[in-house]
């Protein structure tokens, strides 16, 4: 498996920033956002490893990439999403996307609708990883010491 | 300028900065955020704001008795985060900085006027993200490659001759997804590649709604429900036209 990983890793980090550069992410966070997509797949084929089934790993590895890119949110001093768009796109179900195209037009329609199925499982699975990430409070990543404001903070605001 | 036409600037300036960060998909909390510290330093009164997807709606009270409204149609159009960054920073900054309001409009004019990346450059990035794909979700070296090559001639069409065209999304999207499955058809035809199927995942991979569906989900979760519901819709449309655009090219092979 690190065989796998030591080419992996390096593509998936050159296909975020890819993505990070079709999105306008100014230079200065291409590497992280890299990294951060290479990190998302490491956890990502690490839990496959352990054997957990793809829509587990998808969760564990969504939490991971939205943690971390939360965490390069505060360090950076910029928006968490910067560095969650890239990464999404290493668990996005691409491959779903086709298998239903495939099935549907040239395969049987109930194989059709199970790819789909499956595809909504890896999609919800992303979700889920980004809101429990998001449930995690703003004060581990350190968000008070920075002028950086939260959710929160917009709200008090609002109630001046 | 006089006061009326001062306020007006204020207030327009308001909107255009919540506009700019959800045109190139920042979240909503944050698009409210900023306008809301952009009416405080302008000492708009009363200010209040409804976003959506698309739309802003916001109001204000002039003089403490005469409400004044405003109603902003946003396209959900080219994602460009270096803009929603740099508008985020500059309404932080506000305070420090006390910008006169010519001096603020100055600078949101400069922010909207550059494209951070250079439109090789995108495509450039998006070939190669889709050889980088198209390795990781199981394709041969040689599939990668291929899937690169139909991804720049898929990016480039998009750019330079749909951009102009102005045919609705979805159209786009069929049509640039028919193209990646036909490159990816083609050359292998020639030769190029070991598997059509891994040729093509790799090639459709710029066309999946990832930013939608990530935002639509954040937005859900955060009690954002409509805005939610439009981005999701929206990452559905995208991603099922991808799938008609590579079934109409496998049907007709």
């Amino acid at each position: 498996m690190f065989k796998e990983l030591m080419i992996e890793t390096p593509l998936a980090i050159i296909g975020t920033i890819g993505f990070s550069i079709l999105f306008g992410v100014s230079p200065r966070h291409y590497l992280p956002c890299g990294l951060n997509g290479g990190f998302s797949w490491v956890v990502y084929r690490i839990s496959i490893a352990l054997n957990l089934t793809a829509p587990i790993a998808t969760f564990a590895a969504a939490l991971a990439l939205t943690t971390m890119s939360r965490a390069l949110a505060v360090h950076f001093k910029a928006p968490t999403v910067i560095f969650l768009y890239g990464g999404v796109f290493t668990l996005v179900p691409g491959a779903g996307i086709y298998a239903i195209a495939y099935n549907l037009f040239l395969g049987s329609t109930l194989e059709g609708f199970m790819t789909a199925a499956d595809t909504v499982k890896t999609a919800v699975a992303i979700a889920l990883g980004i809101g429990v990430s998001y449930m995690i409070p703003s004060k581990v990543f350190g968000w008070g010491k920075h002028y950086l404001a939260t959710e929160d903070s917009a709200k008090e605001l609002s109630h001046k | 300028m006089d006061k009326k036409h001062l306020i007006k600037e204020k207030f327009d300036l308001t909107v255009d900065v919540g506009e700019i960060i959800i045109a190139n998909g920042g979240e909503i909390f944050r698009a409210h955020e900023t306008m809301l510290r952009m009416a405080k330093y302008f000492q708009l009164g009363n200010f209040d704001t409804y976003i959506l997807a698309n739309g802003i709606f916001t109001s204000i009270a002039i003089d403490g008795e005469y409400y004044s409204c405003q109603i902003r149609y946003t396209s959900m159009g080219q994602v460009d985060l270096s803009r929603v960054e740099a508008v985020n920073t500059l309404s932080r900054n506000l305070e420090r900085d006390a910008f006169s309001v010519q001096e603020i409009r100055n600078r949101i004019e400069k922010i909207t006027a550059q494209g951070t990346s250079k439109d090789w450059l995108k495509i450039l990035a998006a070939g190669v993200s889709c050889g980088a794909f198209g390795y990781l979700f199981r394709g041969t070296l040689w599939d990668s490659l291929a899937a690169m090559i139909a991804g720049f001639i898929m990016y480039l069409v998009s750019l330079k001759v749909l951009d102009r065209l102005h045919f609705p999304r979805m159209m786009d999207t069929i049509i640039c997804a028919a193209l990646s499955a036909g490159c990816c058809a083609l050359l292998f035809h020639l030769g190029l590649g070991d598997d059509l199927n891994h040729m093509i995942i790799g090639a459709i991979f710029p066309l999946v709604p990832g930013i939608s569906f990530t935002n639509g989900v954040r937005n859900l979760m955060g009690y954002e429900h409509l805005t939610g519901i439009i981005r999701l819709t929206d990452a559905v449309i995208t991603a099922t036209g991808t799938a008609i655009g590579v079934g109409i090219v496998l049907t007709l092979l």
